[in-house]
C-alpha cells in the first residue's frame, strides 16, 4: 500500500499521541502490580485502579471542590491577565513609570506567597477573596514581564515606518507594538494559566473550608490517600486544559505564527 | 511665515548635509546634495553601498533631521523641519517591512487607514489594484507565505496606495535574483505609467536606474553627494531589449565613468589626509 504524505502526517501526529500514551499506561501498570505484590497499606500508596475508584464514589464531593478551585483559579488568573497586561503597557509607554514601576513588578515574584497566604486570611477571612489574591500574585509577574518584553521587541524599521506614514503614537501601538507583543503575552499567559491552579491549591492549604486543596488536606488526615490522589490528578488535569486551551486559542488568534515558524 | 509661492518641482534637495555622531567621532554622510525632481517624472540615484543613498531618503521623509540645508516635498509649500515632513511622501524602505500578521489586503491597505480611510474602505481599493496587477490571487495570504519578489510587489502596492504625490524607493529590488528583478522592474514601469507619480529611485544597479528613469544621478563616496546627473532620453514604453541599444549603452558608459571617477577621487582624498 501507498502511504500519501497527508497520511504519512497523520500517522506521525498520531504515534506523536500513542508514544506518551502507551508509557503512562505501561507506568500505571507497573505502579498496581508492585503495590499489590509487596501488599503496600492503601493508605501509604494506593494502586491506580483505587484511585480511578475513588475518581467514581467520590465523584459529587470531587465536583463541588473542583469548581470551587477552578472558580478561585480562573478569577484570579483573570484579574493578574488584565493587571499584568495593564501595567506591561503602562511601563513601556511612559519613562518614569518603567523606572518606578518595573522593580515593584520584579519584587511581586520575590514575595513568597505561601507566607503571606495566613496574612491574607487574617485581613480577607475564610473565602474566595484571599484565594484570589494569592492566584493573582502568582500569575502577575510572567503575565507582565513577557508582555513587557513583547513590547520592548519593537522593530525600529517598522515602527519608522509608520512614522514615515504619519502615523500617531496610538496608532503605531495599535498597528506595530502591540500585536508584536502578542506571542509574548501568550507565552506569559501559558505559564500563569498552569500555575494558576497550584496558587489556588497553596491558598486552600492555608485556610479555606472548599476546593482541592482543602479536599487533600482534609483527606490526609483522615488517611483516605486515594482520595488525595483523586484530588491530584483533577487539579493536574486542570492546569493541562488551561494550559492547552490557551494554545488552541493563540493558533485561532494568531494564524500568521504558525505560517512564520513553518517557513522557518 | 512660508510664501507660499508656486511650486516647481515636486521634490526639492536644497544643500541638505548630514552628519551622524559615531563612537570614534562622527560620520558624515551626506555633504551638500542638492536635486529637484519635476511632477511625474522618474528620478534615480545610484552610488556605491554606504555612500548615504538611505539616509538621504530617511531624511526627505522626515525620520532624521538634515543638518543643514532645506527639503521641499510638493505643494507643501517653502521648506519643512524634518518632523513635519512625517507623512508628506510614500516612502518604500530597503526592507519589505510587512506586517507578518496583516495579510496581503490589509498591508496593501496600511498607508490609506493611517490617512483616516475606512478600513473596508481601503481594502477595496487595495483589492482593485492588487486585482489590476496580477496579485489578486494572493490578497488573503500572509507575508510568511509568500516569494521575496511576492513581498517586494505588496510593499510596492503598499506605497503606491499611500496616495502621495512623491513615492520614494530605497533598492526595492535589491535582495531579488536577476530574473525576478527584470521581471519587477517592468511591471514596476506599468504601474508607474498607469498612476503618473514622482518617484526618486536609489539604487546599485546602473541597468535599473537607467532603464527605469527619466533621469540619473551619480552619488559619490561618502561623505555622499550629487556629482553629476545624466537624462535618459530612451522613449517610453520602455522593453527590455532597450538594454543592448546603442543609446543605452553610450549613457551607462557615461553613468560609470561617473561612478568610477568619484570613487578614486575620494580614494585620493583619503590617500592625502
Ligand atoms: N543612524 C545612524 N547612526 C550612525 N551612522 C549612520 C546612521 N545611519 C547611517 N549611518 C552611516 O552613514 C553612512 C551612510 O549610510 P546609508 O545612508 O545607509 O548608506 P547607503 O544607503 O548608501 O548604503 C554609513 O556609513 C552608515 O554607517
Ligand atoms: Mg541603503
Amino acid at each position: 500500500m501507498h502511504l500519501s504524505d497527508r497520511g504519512l502526517e497523520r500517522l506521525a501526529s498520531g504515534i506523536q499521541w500513542v508514544v506518551p500514551a502507551v508509557l503512562l499506561g505501561f507506568g500505571l501498570a507497573i505502579w498496581e502490580v508492585l503495590v499489590r505484590v509487596r501488599d503496600t497499606p492503601a493508605w501509604m500508596l494506593p494502586p491506580p485502579s483505587a484511585i480511578g475508584q475513588s475518581l467514581i464514589d467520590d465523584r459529587a464531593m470531587l465536583f463541588e471542590h473542583t469548581l470551587a478551585t477552578a472558580q478561585a483559579a480562573l478569577i484570579g488568573f483573570g484579574v493578574a491577565f488584565l493587571v499584568g497586561v495593564g501595567s506591561a503597557i503602562a511601563i513601556t509607554s511612559t519613562p518614569i513609570l518603567e523606572r518606578s514601576l518595573y522593580p515593584v513588578i520584579i519584587a511581586t515574584n520575590a514575595i513568597p506567597v505561601i507566607a503571606i497566604a495566613p496574612l491574607l486570611l487574617i485581613w480577607f477571612g475564610y473565602g474566595l477573596t484571599p484565594k484570589i489574591i494569592v492566584v493573582a500574585l502568582i500569575c502577575f509577574f510572567p503575565i507582565a514581564v513577557n508582555t513587557i518584553d513583547g513590547l520592548r521587541s519593537v522593530d525600529r524599521e517598522m515602527v519608522n515606518l509608520l512614522r514615515s506614514l504619519g502615523a500617531s503614537r496610538w496608532a503605531t501601538f495599535r498597528l506595530v507594538r502591540f500585536p508584536m507583543s502578542l506571542p509574548y503575552v501568550f507565552s506569559g499567559t501559558r505559564i500563569a494559566a498552569a500555575v494558576s491552579v497550584i496558587g489556588a491549591l497553596v491558598a486552600e492549604w492555608v485556610g479555606s473550608s472548599s476546593g482541592l486543596g482543602y479536599l487533600m488536606i482534609r483527606s490526609a488526615s483522615q488517611f483516605l490517600t486515594d482520595r488525595v490522589f483523586a484530588a491530584i490528578f483533577i487539579a493536574a488535569l486542570m492546569g493541562i486544559t488551561m494550559f492547552v486551551a490557551i494554545s488552541l486559542l493563540e493558533r485561532w488568534l494568531l494564524p500568521w505564527r504558525r505560517l512564520e515558524r513553518e517557513r522557518n | 511665515m512660508a510664501v507660499n509661492h508656486p511650486p516647481e518641482a515636486a521634490l526639492i534637495v536644497d544643500r541638505v548635509s548630514k552628519t551622524f555622531p559615531d563612537r570614534s567621532g562622527s560620520v558624515d554622510a551626506l555633504n551638500d546634495v542638492n536635486l529637484s525632481v519635476g511632477f511625474g517624472e522618474f528620478f534615480s540615484i545610484v552610488g556605491p553601498s554606504g555612500c548615504g543613498k538611505s539616509t538621504l531618503l530617511n531624511i526627505i521623509a522626515g525620520l532624521e533631521a538634515e543638518d543643514a540645508g532645506s527639503i521641499d516635498v510638493g505643494e507643501n509649500g517653502a521648506s519643512s523641519r524634518d518632523e513635519s515632513r512625517l507623512g508628506q511622501v510614500a516612502y518604500m524602505p530597503q526592507k519589505d517591512l510587512l506586517l507578518p500578521w496583516r495579510t496581503v489586503r490589509q498591508n496593501a491597505a496600511l498607508g490609506l487607514e493611517l490617512t483616516g480611510v475606512k478600513a473596508s474602505i481601503a481594502h477595496e481599493r487595495a483589492d482593485t489594484l492588487l486585482q489590476q496587477f496580477g496579485l489578486a490571487r494572493f490578497a488573503d495570504a500572509y507575508p510568511a507565505t509568500l516569494s521575496g519578489g511576492m513581498r517586494q510587489r505588496t510593499a510596492f502596492l503598499r506605497t503606491v496606495l499611500t496616495d502621495r504625490p512623491v513615492m520614494l524607493l530605497d533598492e526595492p529590488f535589491g535582495a531579488l535574483d536577476a530574473l525576478t528583478r527584470r521581471a519587477m522592474q517592468e511591471w514596476l514601469l506599468d504601474v508607474w505609467s498607469e498612476m503618473q507619480r514622482t518617484v526618486l529611485l536609489i539604487t546599485h544597479d546602473v541597468d535599473e536606474a537607467i532603464f527605469l528613469s527619466d533621469r540619473v544621478a551619480v552619488m559619490s563616496q561618502r561623505p555622499g553627494t550629487l556629482i553629476h546627473t545624466h537624462p535618459v532620453d530612451l522613449p517610453r514604453p520602455r522593453t527590455a531589449e532597450i538594454v543592448t541599444e546603442p543609446a543605452f549603452m553610450e549613457i551607462k558608459r557615461d553613468v560609470l565613468r561617473d561612478l568610477q571617477s568619484s570613487m578614486s577621487l575620494n580614494e585620493g582624498l583619503n590617500a592625502s589626509q
